[in-house]
């Protein structure tokens, strides 16, 4: 083989390397997600999203916390929505014909964190499964006692 | 000392409503109740004043609309507290329990300030509650060997400050305050249930909940005046390992809480 073209192929072996190690250097090797470039809002919004859409419960895959109108943190972390956080909340409920004055002020400055962490299988089998027919119950409800 | 100037049917024809709460101050001497001032005059300017102070004001009359509220001639019940908490509050509940079958059911509950009125007529209430500590309620449960359960329910509650107040029938006025500036109100649970195949069958009742402040007035008040104020951090956490579970787990966390209801009456 000429020598030119092994060296050739040597440079393209070498470019491709170098290529790959600025590839490797550009890729954050932490988890960026969470930084936010955009200054048109304030850490933790979303852009185009009002701060009332963030009083309500958050998935742990969307946002680890959120704000309310103070700009208080509101956390809801869970697998669905079974976690839910309100820094303030008014229900008023009346009747047809009913009248009913209300004046309220609530103000909250501290924050808010509902989360669930469920663990749970929902495939038939399961570990530590008791069978009902492998014990006396009478017996054994006795034995704790 | 009572004092009811008008006592007539406030008939107004109202779409805007500005409302405030006066910050006048009542010579009410201990052990004396102290009364209403009501006033209408030709401008259709309400002021509704005593217990604290109720002002309605700036009643714009546009359209045909009518509102008309009964304001109360003359009080049956009048209720006054105040409820002041500067220690922390605190429950614990650990439980390992073995071979368990039928219902299962716990409760842990941390209130700082805690009221519960039940009232029939018109009433007048003035309430304040005041928390500067801490509130946290715990509970940890291993439940093994669960293999004839059938209902499960295990609740846990923190609050700083809480009203209850139901007035069955009546056209009365609510006046109350709450504040909260203790540093954290926190309810968890972690819970760790065995016996899945039962438990596939078992109804699990579960609710954490923590809130700073909580008011919930039903029925009879047509007239109310609430300021909450709430400084807190507050945490719910539930933390479960079941397997097979079907009911859903509820966990809340609010700062500032308010019901009004008023469904059950005669208007």
């Amino acid at each position: 083989m000429p020598y030119l073209h092994r060296l050739t192929i040597f440079f393209m072996g070498f470019m491709t390397i170098f290529r790959l190690l600025i590839i490797m250097l550009l890729v954050p090797s932490g988890n960026l997600y969470a930084m936010d470039f955009e200054l048109d809002r304030g850490i933790g919004f979303s852009k185009g999203r009002d701060v009332e859409d963030w009083v309500e419960a958050k998935s742990i895959s969307n946002s680890n916390f959120s704000r309310n109108s103070n700009l208080n943190r509101i956390h809801s972390l869970g697998s669905s929505s079974l976690a839910s956080s309100f820094g303030n909340s008014i229900v008023i409920q009346t009747q047809p014909g009913s009248h009913v004055v209300v004046n309220a002020s609530q103000i909250n400055h501290g924050n808010q964190n509902a989360e669930v962490n469920l663990k749970s299988l929902g495939e038939p089998q399961y570990k530590n499964v008791e069978e009902p027919t492998e014990y006396d119950l009478d017996r054994n409800l006795q034995f704790a006692k | 000392m009572k004092k009811v100037k008008r006592t007539n049917l406030l008939t107004t024809t109202a779409a805007v409503v500005t409302m405030f709460v006066s910050g006048a101050s009542y010579a009410c001497n201990p052990g004396e109740v102290c009364g209403l001032n009501l006033e209408i005059n030709d401008d259709k300017v309400v002021n509704i004043e005593g217990l604290g102070g109720v002002d309605i004001s700036g009643i714009t009359v546009v359209g045909d609309t009518e509102v008309t509220v009964d304001v109360p001639a003359s009080v049956q019940n009048v209720v006054e507290f105040s409820q002041t908490n500067v220690g922390n509050v605190s429950s614990n509940l650990d439980y390992k329990g073995q071979w368990i079958a039928g219902d299962f059911t716990s409760q842990i509950a941390s209130i700082a300030n805690s009221a519960d009125i039940e009232l029939d007529g018109d009433s007048a209430v003035e309430a304040g509650q005041d928390n500067s500590g801490d509130v946290t309620a715990f509970g940890d449960y291993e439940l093994n060997h669960l293999v004839e359960i059938d209902n499960i329910e295990i609740d846990v509650t923190a609050v700083a400050n809480n009203a209850n107040i139901n007035d069955g029938n009546g056209n009365s006025i609510l006046d109350i305050s709450q504040n909260n500036t203790g540093e954290v109100v926190t309810a968890s649970l972690d819970a760790v249930f065995n016996g899945q195949r039962a438990l596939t069958e078992a109804e699990i009742d579960i609710n954490v909940s923590a809130i700073g402040n909580n008011v919930s007035a039903a029925d009879g008040f047509i007239v109310s005046s609430i300021s909450q104020h709430n400084c807190a951090d507050i945490e719910a956490v539930a933390n479960v390992e079941v397997n097979g579970m079907r009911d859903p787990i509820n966990v809340t966390a609010v700062g500032n809480n308010l019901q009004i209801s008023r469904i059950n009456v005669n208007n």
